[in-house]
């Protein structure tokens, strides 16, 4: 149903998984770039990498949301309950997707010092 | 159709992911906003009696309006995110604190999308909301296949 999959579409644009994707990469590409001893970008990129894993299982749980919502509000009788159920746990596990992505990316900044840190932005954002 | 909703909810993502997808993310957001014309013209085109069409086109105008203040929030949200990701001093409270107000205001948008889908199911028959259901529209067409690309790219990268 159009109407059912335009809602589905703009209730589900807080993923955030896609912002995490792109940073995901700029990070990786300015570590491995730096000057810092190995030990500690070898940390880094394993942390790097557990970001990239939860980023892509973000991508898969938002689909299997989608699905699930978009049937529900494809039913003309639908039952407003199970939609409001089905948003409240798309909203839980937003909410726990980026606290894993903070405490990760806190962990991340570990092997780092301040100026290593601000030096891997610009890299970033090139 | 599934597969118009997963690339086009990776559209509404990569909104705000970055330099390189901005613009071209933008560019898509034209041709969605073609698609609700052609939303509004099928819609009168199936829903039988006009004062039923006016309130389903009102609900298509408000759920259109609902897309500018959920990208809105969402570009704001990321900026903010993006700032405190890059300072090495930003602490946890000040990520929990954004995530936490902005989770709220998603709330607040998400149940008026749900509303206004139940305001349409209540101004149609089921064989009218049937019917739009079995709808193809050009410019969603072209949102997808756009979005595929972009997709495509941004799985590769990762």
């Amino acid at each position: 149903m159009i109407i059912a999959t335009v809602t589905a579409l703009y209730i589900l644009f807080g993923g955030g998984s896609g912002w995490w994707a792109t940073e995901i990469k700029a990070l990786e590409k300015s570590v491995k770039a730096i000057e810092m001893s190995e030990p500690a970008r070898e940390e880094a990129l394993e942390v790097v990498d557990y970001m990239s894993d939860l980023s892509s299982v973000r991508t898969d749980q938002s689909k299997a949301v989608s699905k699930e919502l978009e049937k529900l509000l494809e039913s003309y009788d639908g039952d407003s309950a199970s939609i409001a159920r089905q948003l409240k746990f798309y909203r839980e596990d937003t909410r726990a997707f980026y606290s894993q992505m903070v405490q990760a990316r806190f962990q991340l900044k570990e092997n780092f010092t301040a100026e290593q840190w601000e030096a891997l932005f610009p890299a970033a954002e090139d | 159709m599934q597969r118009l909703l997963l690339l086009l909810v990776a559209a509404g993502l990569l909104v705000s992911a970055g330099c390189s997808g901005r613009k071209s993310a933008d560019e898509i957001d034209a041709v969605k906003s073609d698609s609700f014309d052609e939303l509004r013209i099928a819609v009168g085109e199936t829903v039988a009696d006009a004062d039923r069409q006016a309130i389903v086109v009102s609900q298509i105008n408000e759920m259109e309006a609902m897309f500018v203040e959920g990208k809105s929030v969402q570009l704001a949200f990321l900026d903010e995110l993006h700032e405190l990701h890059r300072n090495y001093y930003s602490t946890p409270e000040q990520f929990e604190a954004l995530i936490d107000a902005t989770n709220a205001e998603f709330l607040v948008i998400e149940k008026r999308l749900v509303a206004i889908n139940r305001a349409i199911v209540a101004a149609t028959t089921a064989e009218e909301y049937e019917s739009l259901g079995k709808l193809r529209l050009n410019a969603f067409e072209s949102s997808v296949a756009a979005q595929e690309t972009l997709d495509a790219a941004n799985r590769e990268a990762q």
